[in-house]
């Protein structure tokens, strides 16, 4: 036997690992320590009275929310390109985001309703978000559960129909939410509108109950990051290495959906992340999975961190005035021109 | 040790939807044999590769190897057993050669196991020089030539370590450079390792000569199963690939096929 060749699925694992928990962890700091008002991380440890300790304990949950579900979006994005075989792919591409938009806007649309009035008394202590919430996580759930009932009563749940069926789905979705807008008043469409823009809104059990789902959603996904690699090929080549294809793909829909599911009910829909993150990292540490998805992991959390921690606090510094900006607005903002200058340089 | 075929196909039918693709379809091939499956396009061949390597399940009949029933194997079990060449794999992202090689080797990992053991390094450094591609290992796949990549796809079968291969057209659109480099490959992988190899091919010169047994597919159904000699002949060419065919008995005895071309202006 030769001697074993310098294989490059073989670079090391420890320079991705080092240098993503290092960014979480400036990023962790940066919104620990600043936000609308001058409290700084050592003066809220310090704090004799209990507001400075308050603040710390909100930025804690905004922090915290933000890693998870940056974390969760960018890792669904990196599944769905892999398992759809398209860069184009993003967590909402199998018809999540029309699904959850229209399952919150139901419940917004029927909050002044004696039915909204007993569902939210239903879900104290979580009140109107926990059942905006629970609307968007039935609605994504719901999605994409007839998406793949639809691709597999077509013949076979194949990455084409799987994509066409999706969506298809979301265009529906779409129509309903637009059909709910329509017959909204303005107060509502108000507050549909905000609902869209995506944010963070941390309420007693929203923690929680956001960590058990990812949990969840984790836990059915972690057995198959090890066939990514082959998966990405095609669904014969990787039954040929292998890889129980369609086992594969069902826990992969189930855990993403369930993942996503918890993110767009607790943060409303977040684009970009899920596109551009997984990218970003490719690019970075290469298309080898043991490697991407704890770069797309913490690249994920770092990003949607540092978005909304600038969200919480730029109008108050810039503007002088009280509010948040749209988180969405901030990722695109960040990420964008970075992963630009990024693609230009490796091209070149 | 067992007396069964080491891939066997009994009465096997195959229809897309109502149209049938396979009928009644016979075949046995022994350890260590390297048998050449040809036929006119769309006589069934890729499909009886499918049905063969699990992907698909035939209607009626069955496919075994080793005496064991393919349907019944876990994929992973299946692709310790049995490797299949492509004949092109397109890659979505940019992996490197030595990465796609690596790939052989995801059948053999435990279900914890994420990062190559030191006997999966030795296996795919072995497949790179086998296919002599250790050059290439660093480069982007995507980046290859037709003919490089197929190497690639030799090796990555190489690496797998099994001991059938199928091979589906592996040199087809290959210069002759290339067409010499993978049948020495084969050949060798045969004469040392005792492979098992089923090479679906339109070339009939080539698989004439490299290939101990030919089956000839022609709608479906096995309509001869013999030595080249006697699978090479005008007349049963003629009559399966509906065009004339004329066969020249070269001095080494080898059968070369040519089609009866009318008379051209330039001749």
């Amino acid at each position: 036997m030769p001697e074993p060749a310098a294989l490059p699925s073989e670079r090391s694992l420890w320079p991705v690992l080092m240098g993503g928990l290092l960014l979480l962890a400036a990023a962790m700091l940066f919104g620990l320590s600043w936000g609308s008002t001058d409290v700084n991380l050592l003066d809220a440890l310090r704090g004799s009275d209990g507001t400075e300790w308050r603040i710390l304990r909100y930025r804690l949950d905004h922090v915290l929310l933000a890693a998870v579900v940056g974390a969760a979006l960018a890792l669904a994005g990196m599944l769905f390109q892999a398992l759809l075989r398209n860069p184009l792919a993003s967590p909402f591409t199998l018809g999540v985001a029309g699904g959850g938009s229209l399952g919150a806007f139901i419940i917004i649309s029927l909050e002044s309703t004696a039915l909204g009035t007993s569902l939210t008394a239903a879900l104290a202590p979580w009140g109107i978000a926990g059942a905006r919430a629970a609307g968007a996580f039935a609605g994504v759930l719901l999605t994409v559960g007839l998406v793949f009932a639809l691709a597999r009563a077509a013949g076979g749940v194949e990455t084409v129909t799987l994509l066409l069926a999706g969506v298809t789905l979301n265009f529906i979705c779409s129509a309903g939410v637009i059909l709910i807008q329509a017959l909204a008043d303005s107060s509502q469409t108000m507050r549909m509108v905000r609902w869209s823009m995506g944010g963070f809104h941390p309420t007693g059990g929203q923690l929680p109950a956001t960590l058990v789902l990812m949990g969840v959603g984790l836990a059915i996904i972690l057995p198959t990051l090890r066939h990514l690699d082959v998966l990405s090929l095609d669904d014969r080549t990787a039954h040929l290495l292998g890889v129980p294809v369609r086992r594969t793909r069902a826990q992969i829909i189930l855990g993403t959906a369930i993942m996503v599911g918890a993110c767009l009910a607790v943060a409303g829909p977040i684009g970009f992340i899920g596109l551009i993150v997984p990218h970003t990292c490719r690019l970075l540490v290469g298309p080898d999975h043991r490697r991407l998805v704890p770069a797309t992991a913490l690249g994920g959390a770092s990003l949607l961190l540092v978005a909304d921690t600038l969200a919480r606090g730029l109008p108050a510094h810039l503007l002088g005035r009280t509010g948040e900006l749209p988180v969405g607005v901030l990722t695109a903002a960040l990420g964008g021109p970075f992963f630009l200058s990024l693609l230009l340089k490796m091209n070149r | 040790m067992t007396t069964a075929p080491h891939l066997a196909c009994h009465g096997v039918d195959f229809a897309h939807g109502p149209t049938p693709v396979l009928q009644g379809v016979e075949v046995e091939i022994p350890r260590g044999e390297w048998v050449g499956l040809i036929g006119p396009n769309g006589a069934g061949k890729s499909t009886l590769l499918n049905l063969l390597v699990g992907w698909w399940r035939p209607q009626r009949g069955e496919i075994r190897i080793a005496g064991d029933p393919v349907h019944r194997l876990a994929p992973g079990a299946l692709a310790r057993r049995l490797a299949m060449v492509p004949q092109a794999a397109p890659l979505v992202f940019g992996h490197r050669v030595a990465d796609v090689v690596a790939m052989g080797r995801h059948p053999h990992q435990g279900a914890l196991q994420w990062t190559l053991g030191p006997e999966d390094r030795e296996r795919v450094a072995l497949a790179l020089e086998r296919a002599d591609i250790t050059a290439l290992a660093p480069r982007r796949f995507n980046e290859l030539s037709g003919g490089e990549r197929q190497l690639v796809l030799i090796a990555r079968a190489l690496a797998q370590s099994t001991e059938i291969l199928l091979l589906d057209e592996p040199t087809a659109s290959l210069d002759l450079h290339h067409q010499a480099q993978i049948i020495e490959v084969l050949a060798r992988l045969h004469r040392e390792e005792g492979t098992t190899i089923l090479w679906v091919a339109h070339d009939l010169n080539l698989v004439g000569r490299v290939c101990q047994r030919l089956v000839l597919l022609a709608k479906g159904c096995v309509v001869a199963d013999s030595s080249p000699e006697e699978i090479l002949t005008a007349e049963r060419l003629s009559q399966v690939y509906e065009t004339p065919v004329t066969i020249e008995v070269t001095r080494d005895g080898s059968r070369r096929v040519e089609i009866a071309l009318p008379e051209t202006s330039h001749a």
